[in-house]
């Protein structure tokens, strides 16, 4: 199912040539960014507590959320963007799927963490930045890439027309 | 020896010779993909498309109500008709008939012509 996201995944690390110029910059960026990871989390909780419709989905759990958000962090600076990274992330989808989160949020979230980064890193190189955002885009894209799966499976049994021909007919659009 | 083309184009120019009625046909793949167009004009991709989501959402509908195994859609237009037929949910066969055709002929013909697809596809 993820197939269509993984190939956008592996376009846009080649397209923006991460493995060459972000993934070796993101482990030295790990210490910088995690000294303020509790900052970030908690202002991030914070504003979704604040959202009607988020606090409902965080409601009760946030501390176990905020545990889950810390891996999530700590990952994005590993060091290896691979298939393994890839499989993760694609989950992390999945749960926000099932959760019925609203794409939006993803969305809305990403920005925060951009300016969060940015805030962060402004003082540091600029490649230390513009590694930390690609990154996070990248985040962006697969989890982004779990909803569009999940619409087009929904699409698929509903109406009992394969994947492929419901490209075919958008292709008409 | 005849190939799997030929053999299906034999049959659509058959079905094609057994009434003026019939204006055009094709057969048209799950996905979407013409397997044989005698249909004229050039939006062949997209009536191969749309027949098969034609033929896709028609099947969703008769799993629903439970009205056993799709079979045929027949659709009426002011100006002419479509009719599709599904060979055993490997491939759909479309045809474009006449206003006021003689459907009576044009099942009979067609129906004959699915039982010939669903032996060679």
């Amino acid at each position: 199912m993820a197939q269509a996201t993984k190939e956008s995944f592996e376009k846009a690390k080649a397209f923006n040539k991460f493995d060459e110029i972000y993934a070796p910059v993101l482990p030295g960026l790990k210490d910088i960014v995690m000294k303020h990871q509790d900052a970030i989390t908690d202002a991030f909780y914070g504003a979704l507590s604040n959202d009607p419709i988020a606090a409902k989905i965080v409601a009760g759990r946030v501390d176990q959320l905020k545990a889950t958000h810390k891996v999530w962090m700590e990952e994005l600076f590993n060091g290896t963007y691979g298939d393994a990274y890839f499989d993760r992330r694609y989950k992390i989808g999945e749960t926000h799927v099932k959760a019925k989160i609203a794409p939006y949020f993803v969305e809305v979230i990403t920005s925060f963490l951009r300016r969060a980064f940015a805030e962060i890193l402004i003082k540091e190189d600029p490649a230390a930045l513009q590694a930390a955002l690609a990154i996070l885009d990248l985040d962006a894209l697969i989890i982004v890439g779990a909803y569009h799966e999940d619409r087009m499976r929904r699409m698929s049994e509903v109406t009992g027309m394969n994947q492929k021909l419901l490209e075919t007919l958008m292709s008409f659009g | 020896m005849a190939t799997k083309q030929e053999k299906i184009n034999a049959i659509l120019n058959d079905l094609k010779m057994a009434t003026a009625d019939i204006q055009g046909l094709g057969v048209i793949s799950p996905d979407g993909m013409m397997i044989a167009d005698q249909l004229g004009g050039n939006q062949g991709d997209a009536t191969a498309a749309m027949g098969a989501a034609l033929g896709s959402l028609a099947k969703r509908v008769t799993t629903t109500l439970k009205v056993g195994e799709f079979q045929e859609v027949n659709i009426r237009g002011s100006n002419a008709g479509i009719l599709l037929f599904d060979i055993e949910g490997r491939a759909a066969l479309i045809l474009t008939v006449s206003k006021g055709a003689n459907l009576g002929l044009v099942f009979l013909e067609a129906r004959q012509a699915q039982e010939q697809l669903a032996q060679t596809i």
